[in-house]
C-alpha cells in the first residue's frame, strides 16, 4: 500500500505546482503507483487548459485500472483535443468495464475515423454482448479499417448475434475485411456461418481462403462443406494443409477420395496431416488407403498411418 | 541533424560497451592496441574509450543501451567486432567481482569530462565489492558538487539498501544536483525508508527540477 502522503503530495503537486515539467511528472507518478485513492485528484486535471497534462492524467486513470475511473474518462472521449480522446479511448479499453460501453458506442459514431476505429478495438477488449448491434453497424462504416476492426471486436465478443452481420461482411470490397470477418466466424464457432464460409473459401484472396478453410474447421459440423473438400486440392499448399486439418476435424468421409489424392502431395507435412485426418475417419474405406501409407518415402507420413491403423484395431 | 544525433549516440554507444558496427576512433584503437588484464586496465580503456563524447549523448546511450537491450553488450551480434572490444564489452556488461577497478573509477567520477564521469558512475555502481560501495559513500560525503552528485548516481545504479541513509542526507544537499542525484538514487533503490523524505522534496525544494526528480522517484518506488 503506498504512503498516502505520497498520493497526496503527488496530487498537490499535479494540480498547483508552479511548473509544468512537475505537474507532468505527477501525472505520470499518480499512474505509475497504481492506488485507486489518487483517482480524485487526477479527475479535476481533467480541465486543465493544458492537453498534454489532460493527456498524461487520462493515461494514468487508465492505469489504475478502477471502475471509478471510468465516469472522468467517459467525460473525457468528448475533449477538444484528439490526442485526449484517443487516450481515454485506450484506457477504457484496458479498464475493460461494462459501464464504457455505452460512452464507446456513441464514439463509434465519430466523424473521425481513427477514433471509430480505436472504440471498435476497446469495445472488443470490453467483450461486452451489448456492443454487438453498435459493432454490427461499423461494419458498414466508410472505412475499411474501421470495418476491420469492428469485425476483430465481433470475433472478441463471440456472441452468435454476430453471424449475420460478419457473413454479409464476407461481401465486403475490402479483403482484410473479409479476412477479418472469417476469423471472427472461426472464433464464434456458429454452423449459422457454414454456407458463408462455404462461399469465402472460394474467395478471389488467397489469404480469405485460407482462413475460410481454417474457420470451418473451428466450427462444429457433421458434414464437410462441398467447397471444403475441393479446397483440398485448391493450388496454394496452405489452404490444402489447413482443407486436411478441417476434414479431420468435422470427420465426415466423404472426404476421403480427396484425402487419399493428397497422399500424392508433394509437400511431406500436408502429406502426414492428410494421414492424420484419415485416421480421425471411422470408414473403411480410409483403411486401404492407411495401408498405401505405410509405404510413403517420409518415416513420419509411415509412423502416423501406422498410429492411424493401431487406433482402428 | 537527425542524422549528427545518430552518429553521436553510436559513438558514445560505441565509447560505452563497445557494441556498434561502425566502432571508429578512441574505442577501436585504445581496444585493440591495450592488452587486457586486469580490471583496473580495463578501467582505463573504457574511461579512455568514452573521453570526447557529447555528454548529452553519452546520457542518452547509457539508457538506451540499459533500455533497449536490457544490458550493455550486445556485442555479440556486432559481426565485425574484435576480439578486444567483445572482452570490453563483456566486462562492462556483467557484474564486475575484483575490486580491482575501484581507485580507477572512483577517481574518474571527478574527471573533467562529463561522459567519463557518467560511464565511471555507471561502471562503479555494477563493481560487487564492499570497497566500491565504501568508494562511493566517501565520495558522497567528501567530493565536491559534482563528486557528490556522481557518487549518487553510482549509488543509484548499485541500488544498494545500504546507502539509503546517506542519500537521505543529501536530499538537502547545498546543491541542486546532488539533491536531484540522490532523489532518481532513492528512486532507484525503491526503499519506502525514502517517502517521506521525497514527499517534503516534491512539496518544498526551491529547485523545480529537483521536485520533478521526487515526483518520479515517488512513482517509481512501487
Amino acid at each position: 500500500m503506498e504512503d498516502p502522503r505520497a498520493i497526496s503530495t503527488l496530487g498537490r503537486a499535479l494540480r498547483g505546482d508552479d511548473e509544468r515539467e512537475v505537474r507532468l511528472m505527477a501525472a505520470w507518478a499518480l499512474g505509475e503507483i497504481e492506488d485507486s485513492r489518487a483517482i480524485e485528484f487526477l479527475t479535476p486535471a481533467l480541465n486543465d487548459r493544458d492537453a498534454q497534462l489532460r493527456r498524461r492524467v487520462v493515461w494514468a486513470l487508465g492505469e489504475i485500472e478502477d471502475s471509478r475511473a471510468v465516469e472522468p474518462l467517459a467525460r473525457a472521449l468528448d475533449d477538444r483535443d484528439v490526442e485526449v480522446r484517443r487516450a481515454a479511448i485506450r484506457a477504457l479499453g484496458e479498464i475493460e468495464h461494462p459501464n464504457a460501453v455505452a460512452p464507446l458506442l456513441e464514439v463509434l459514431r465519430d466523424s473521425d475515423g481513427e477514433i471509430r476505429k480505436a472504440a471498435a478495438w476497446a469495445l472488443g477488449e470490453i467483450e461486452s454482448s451489448r456492443a454487438v448491434t453498435g459493432l454490427a453497424t461499423a461494419l458498414e462504416d466508410d472505412d475499411a479499417a474501421v470495418r476491420r476492426q469492428a469485425a476483430w471486436a465481433l470475433g472478441e465478443i463471440e456472441h452468435s448475434s454476430a453471424v449475420e452481420p460478419l457473413v454479409r461482411a464476407l461481401r465486403d470490397g475490402d479483403a482484410k475485411v473479409r479476412e477479418m470477418a472469417v476469423w471472427a466466424l472461426g472464433e464464434i464457432e456458429h454452423p449459422r456461418a457454414a454456407d458463408g464460409l462455404a462461399v469465402a473459401v472460394r474467395d478471389g484472396d488467397l489469404r480469405v481462403r485460407r482462413k475460410a478453410v481454417w474457420a470451418l474447421g473451428e466450427i462444429n459440423l457433421r458434414r464437410a462443406p462441398r467447397a471444403l473438400i475441393e479446397a483440398l486440392s485448391d493450388e496454394d499448399h496452405l489452404v490444402r494443409r489447413a482443407a486436411a486439418r478441417a476434414v479431420g476435424e468435422i470427420e465426415d468421409p466423404a472426404a476421403v477420395p480427396g484425402l487419399a489424392a493428397l497422399l500424392r502431395d508433394e509437400n511431406a507435412e500436408i502429406r502426414r496431416i492428410a494421414v492424420h485426418a484419415l485416421g480421425e475417419m471411422h470408414d473403411p474405406s480410409a483403411y486401404e488407403v492407411l495401408v498405401e501409407a505405410l509405404r510413403d518415402e517420409d518415416p513420419i507420413v509411415r509412423r502416423e498411418a501406422a498410429r492411424a491403423l493401431g487406433r482402428r484395431h | 541533424m537527425h542524422s549528427k544525433s545518430m552518429r553521436c549516440t553510436v559513438g558514445a554507444a560505441a565509447a560505452l560497451a563497445v557494441v556498434t558496427t561502425v566502432a571508429t576512433g578512441p574505442a577501436r584503437v585504445v581496444a585493440t592496441v591495450a592488452p587486457m588484464q586486469g580490471d583496473d586496465s580495463r578501467a582505463v580503456q573504457l574511461i579512455t574509450s568514452a573521453r570526447g563524447t557529447d555528454a548529452a549523448m553519452c546520457a542518452l546511450a547509457v539508457r538506451s543501451l540499459e533500455n533497449r537491450f536490457g544490458g550493455w553488450g550486445r556485442v555479440e551480434h556486432v559481426p565485425d567486432a574484435t576480439v578486444e572490444e567483445r572482452n570490453l564489452a563483456a566486462w562492462a556488461s556483467r557484474d564486475i567481482t575484483d575490486p580491482g577497478a575501484v581507485p580507477v573509477l572512483s577517481a574518474a567520477l571527478s574527471d573533467r569530462d562529463p561522459c567519463v564521469r557518467r560511464v565511471a558512475a555507471r561502471v562503479l555502481g555494477r563493481v560487487k565489492h564492499p570497497r566500491a560501495l565504501a568508494a562511493m559513500l566517501d565520495r558522497l560525503r567528501r567530493g565536491d558538487d559534482q563528486t557528490r552528485q556522481m557518487a549518487a548516481i553510482a549509488l543509484g545504479y548499485a541500488e544498494k539498501r545500504d546507502a539509503v541513509e546517506p542519500l537521505l542526507r543529501n536530499l538537502v544537499d547545498d546543491a541542486a544536483g546532488v539533491r536531484m542525484a540522490s532523489a532518481w538514487a532513492l528512486g532507484e533503490i525503491e526503499d519506502p525508508r525514502a517517502t517521506e523524505a521525497l514527499v517534503r522534496v516534491l512539496s518544498e525544494d526551491p529547485d523545480p527540477r529537483v521536485r520533478r526528480q521526487a515526483a518520479w522517484a515517488l512513482g517509481n518506488m512501487n
